[in-house]
């Protein structure tokens, strides 16, 4: 059924708007040598683009020659434009060795003093540098440009995460800019095996997109099925990593997410080491990462900054909370509408008192308060930040306690709904939490209709749901469902870093030893002349 | 059929599976009476009364959220009374005097009355073990008059009676000197090869606390040096004029009920439980008195006891033996007489007897009195020597009586604690 509509909409996509996503082709031919006529192609193109800069000039040679600079203000740093390409090129060009006849060259060795100048003949690339930020040196008589990298302009500093906070840890997080974002990973990442491949995606955006592995312990076969995938994007646009997201995974069927998205550079690196391959897009701060398992989304960095003791019971403590953010108000629909004999008799009691007077069903109140507490957090989202903090504090509190005075709701629903919120709160991955939360209705119709045999049967679904999803061919239940054993050191629990000798049995299979194994300590060695614990032997 | 047309009828198939069954059965817990007891008795017309008493959550409720401005004259619940020709007659009848639907699954106890349980109880007892949401693990209990008044019975701080009662039975094993079974062993024992069950025994006694006490020789209303059934009939004159505080009823668990088949025959007393308890290996832990060497009362606590009921067969007669091994700690001493190695061996002795006279106690009233087989004398007959058993089962209530029982106990201190002295005055000199 729902295939049916989906296909509707589909096809009148295909061939109902019909948008053109061609750019045209009249700049797709070569660089003309006569500058007047590149100029007046040029200014062709960008008509009616007040931000690109025609800048005509001659250079400083003895005989003067004609040339002109072209960028697009704002997204080029002036000082390198004034100082480092106008100024040697109209006063220090003509000083140099006059025996060199070809201008061009001369100009690019001896004028020129920027890093990385690349040189094309083509008239489209020219467009496309010149709006990615390159300043581009046509000179007359030439067929060849020069294209200079300037890039600049405003851009967010490296800030903390805002969605994946540690208490002890890296604060930094990725920006905007791509680059940026690679070199957050190459600072931890000094090793030439960390390839980064550079495309561009979207038809009109031409967003920057680089694929990120590390060469040696990557899986060839997943870094083939992300450029397959990625070849497969044909759009006009993409905005935001996470609408590139959702036409490379496996299945859009799920409310489960199959790729990660993460802000955190330590995460990223964590991830590639062990055989995982990023996808950054230009323009947005969130990477993605994949393949990923369920069990990951239970996972957070703060881990592995902690103490493994204390790191492996908050995991624990996550287990729990998933379990009540998921199934907590269908128990308790369960439990009181159909279920009252598995209730301590105290307990009972003290149930049927909070209720008595209260006008619903204890489904609908359940629902009623579960749908006001979502519309809360929403709001708390959207508002501005200081508002959104007083809509959550006087949602819950005010209206709450007017509802439970006012005799509309039980206390214990309020307690229900708020244990149920808070703990979905614990959820490292934001949209992991956030298929929980859309999950949790469907399980309190259930329980609302066959009370504990109806949350069963929603769980069995889901289960045979979660076993049946791949990410980018690897289980997703992995390493529970196929059962990798060894993989269990870093998933319920989490061991001591020396006893996580190798890496996740199908992801980093290609060098599965990641560190030297026996590296936990122990007291020194007598027969080797160490300090001699009396007590080791 | 296609498959995609398949899918959808599957799909809307399982949806209209879900919402045609709607909430069956749903029962929100506000619209649920919670049974906490059950009391039957023999009403003049020979039918069965049955009382149950009802939680209100509300009151409590009210009290959880501290007090609610002294709510404190009303109860947590209330008493219904109905009477059948059965027992699910008059369940059934609660229907029409109700307006919530009875549920029967928290019931902590069931009480009989005397009269009920002198006629027989066994119709009953089917009924109550057919009835769904009866849990099997409610206790038994028959009450020494009226079992309606017990229900009645005000146990502070407790505010249901029932489940008050139910605790104070999961207490009993601290003295051991009552009787507990629940629903599933009186049931077991009852069709079992000695179907002589034993129940709690409960007794309403209406007695004035201490506080109540005070308050009315505060208010100078008792005269010094009145005598005690004085004070209490002015209280009770003062609680029906004024309709202040009423005289407060309180119950005591002690003793026990002891059945032939499904009627009471008679009661037990404390001593006599005791005795029963240690045959049948139910004793835990419990005050053994003696008097010591020089005639002073000492205490003992047992803390762990071995009960074996072994029958022999010697020169054609049969014999039960009961052996038991007990282990106590030393618990108090009302002389001066330090325990020593020398001594113990004797006080050994006479907690020994202590317990031996407590079980002929049970001995002679059940089987010479009562003529009743509740220490499963029979049953372990049947388990040594089945084929015998098949012989003397026919006749086994008129051999049980004549049965010759040999008791052997023994008993052991195991700790007699850190103090080696009773604090004596002016001892350390």
């Amino acid at each position: 059924m729902f295939n049916r509509i989906f296909r509707k909409v589909r096809d009148s996509i295909k061939y109902g708007t019909g948008i053109n996503v061609s750019g045209g082709d009249e700049h797709q031919s070569q660089v003309d040598s006569r500058l007047d006529n590149n100029l007046q192609r040029l200014k062709g193109i960008f008509e009616g683009c007040a931000d690109v800069v025609f800048r005509e000039f001659s250079l400083g040679t003895e005989e003067p020659v004609r040339a002109a600079l072209l960028f697009v203000e704002g997204l080029v740093e002036m000082v390198a434009i004034n100082e480092n390409i106008m100024k040697p090129l109209m006063y220090e060009a003509g000083h140099r060795n006059p025996a060199i006849t070809n201008i061009f060259k001369l100009v690019k060795e001896k004028a020129l003093t920027i890093g990385k100048v690349n040189e094309t003949t083509n008239m489209e690339e020219v467009v496309e540098f010149i709006l990615s930020g390159y300043a581009a040196i046509f000179i007359d008589g030439s067929q060849q440009v020069m294209l200079a990298h300037v890039r600049g302009g405003e851009h967010r500093a490296v800030e903390e995460p805002s969605s994946e906070v540690v208490v002890r840890g890296p604060r930094e997080a990725f920006t905007e800019t791509l680059h940026t974002n690679i070199s957050l990973v190459r600072r931890r990442l000094k090793n030439p095996d960390l390839k980064v491949e550079m495309r561009k995606v979207g038809r009109r955006t031409k967003t920057d997109l680089a694929i990120l592995y590390i060469k040696g312990i990557v899986n060839e076969k997943i870094i083939r099925e992300v450029k397959e995938r990625l070849n497969r994007v044909d759009v006009d646009g993409t905005v935001a990593s996470r609408s590139l997201g959702e036409i490379i995974q496996d299945t859009s069927w799920t409310p489960f997410p199959l790729i990660t998205y993460t802000e955190r550079p330590d995460k990223l690196t964590a991830q590639l080491l062990e055989g995982r391959v990023a996808i950054m897009v230009d323009g947005t701060p969130i990477i993605l990462t994949v393949p990923v398992l369920f069990m990951e989304q239970l996972q957070s960095s703060e881990d592995y900054y902690e103490g493994f003791f204390p790191a492996s019971a908050i995991r624990l403590l996550r287990f729990m909370a998933i379990n009540i953010a998921l199934l907590l108000p269908s128990l308790y629909v369960a439990v009181t509408t159909f279920h009252q004999e598995m209730l301590p008799t105290p307990l009972l009691i003290s149930l049927a008192g909070a209720r008595e007077g209260v006008p619903f069903p204890a489904f609908v109140e359940a629902l009623v308060m579960e749908i006001t507490f979502e519309i809360l957090r929403e709001a708390g989202i959207r508002l501005p930040r200081p508002a959104g903090q007083a809509v959550s504090i006087v949602g819950a509190l005010v209206i709450g306690d007017a509802a439970v005075s006012a005799g509309i709701v039980s206390p214990a629903m309020v307690i229900i709904v708020s244990l149920t919120g808070i703990a979905s709160f614990t959820i490292p991955g934001y949209s992991f939490a956030l298929a929980l939360r859309l999950l949790r209705f469907p399980i309190m119709f259930l329980a609302a209709t066959l009370g504990l045999f109806g949350i069963m049967m929603g769980l069995i679904f889901l289960l045979i749901h979660l076993v049946s999803l791949r990410s980018f061919g690897m289980p997703y239940m992995s390493p529970i469902a196929p059962a990798t054993y060894g993989d269990w050191k870093d998933t319920f629990v989490r061991f001591p870093w020396w006893a996580m000798v190798t890496r996740p049995r199908l992801i980093g299979q290609k060098d599965p030893v990641r560190q030297a194994r026996g590296l936990q300590p122990k007291p020194p060695d007598k027969d080797k002349g160490g300090s001699g614990n009396p007590g080791s032997r | 059929m296609s498959l995609r047309r398949r899918r959808f009828l599957t799909v809307m198939f399982l949806i209209f599976v879900l919402l045609l069954s709607g909430c069956w059965s749903r029962r929100e817990i506000d619209d649920l009476a919670i049974v906490t007891g059950i009391a039957l008795d023999l009403g003049p017309d020979n039918k069965v009364h049955m009382t149950i008493q009802l939680v209100k959550p509300e009151v409590l409720a009210k009290r959880a959220q501290g007090g609610g401005g002294g709510g404190n004259a009303d109860k947590a619940y209330w008493l219904l009374e109905s009477h059948g020709l059965t027992f699910v007659d008059a369940v059934r009848k609660f229907n029409t005097l109700s307006p919530r639907q009875l549920f029967l699954a928290h019931n902590v106890i069931i009480i009989f009355g005397e009269d009920l349980a002198r006629r027989g109880i066994a119709s009953t007892l089917d009924r109550i073990s057919r009835t769904k949401n009866l849990r099997r693990t409610i206790w038994v209990m028959v009450a020494k008059g009226k079992a309606r008044e017990v229900l009645e019975a005000e146990l502070e701080p407790e505010y249901l009676s029932a489940v008050a009662i139910g605790h104070m039975i999961e207490g009993r094993e601290v003295y051991s000197q009552s009787y507990g079974i629940d629903l599933k062993d009186f049931l077991r024992v009852l069709t079992g090869s000695s179907p002589n069950p034993v129940a709690s025994r409960i007794e309403l006694r209406k007695e004035f606390t201490n506080r109540e006490f005070w308050e009315v020789d505060e208010d100078g209303q008792g005269e010094a040096g009145q005598g005690e059934e004085d004070a209490k009939e002015h209280i009770n004159k003062e609680a029906r004029t004024q309709g202040r505080e009423q005289a407060k009823k309180s119950v005591v668990l002690t003793g026990a009920a002891v059945f032939k088949k499904d009627k009471l025959m008679g009661w037990f007393d404390p001593t006599e439980t005791r005795g029963l308890l240690w045959i049948q290996g139910k004793m835990r832990r419990g005050i053994i008195i003696i008097n010591g060497p020089e005639g002073e009362k000492m205490a003992f606590e047992s803390i762990r006891s071995k009960s074996e009921v072994v029958p022999k067969i010697h020169q054609g007669k049969l014999i039960m033996r009961v052996k038991i091994d007990e282990e106590n700690d030393f618990a108090e001493d009302m002389g001066f007489v330090p325990l020593t190695p020398e001594n113990i061996p004797g006080i050994e002795k006479k907690i020994a007897a202590a317990i031996q006279k407590d079980i002929e106690a049970a001995l002679r009233k059940g089987q010479k009195e009562y003529k009743s087989d509740i220490f499963g004398f029979g049953a372990a007959v049947h388990r040594k020597y089945p084929q015998q058993w098949k012989a003397i089962k026919g006749r086994w209530e008129e051999l049980f009586p004549q049965l010759e029982v040999q008791v052997e106990v023994k008993s052991k201190i195991r700790r007699r604690g850190m103090s080696t002295e009773p604090p004596k005055p002016g001892g350390k000199e």
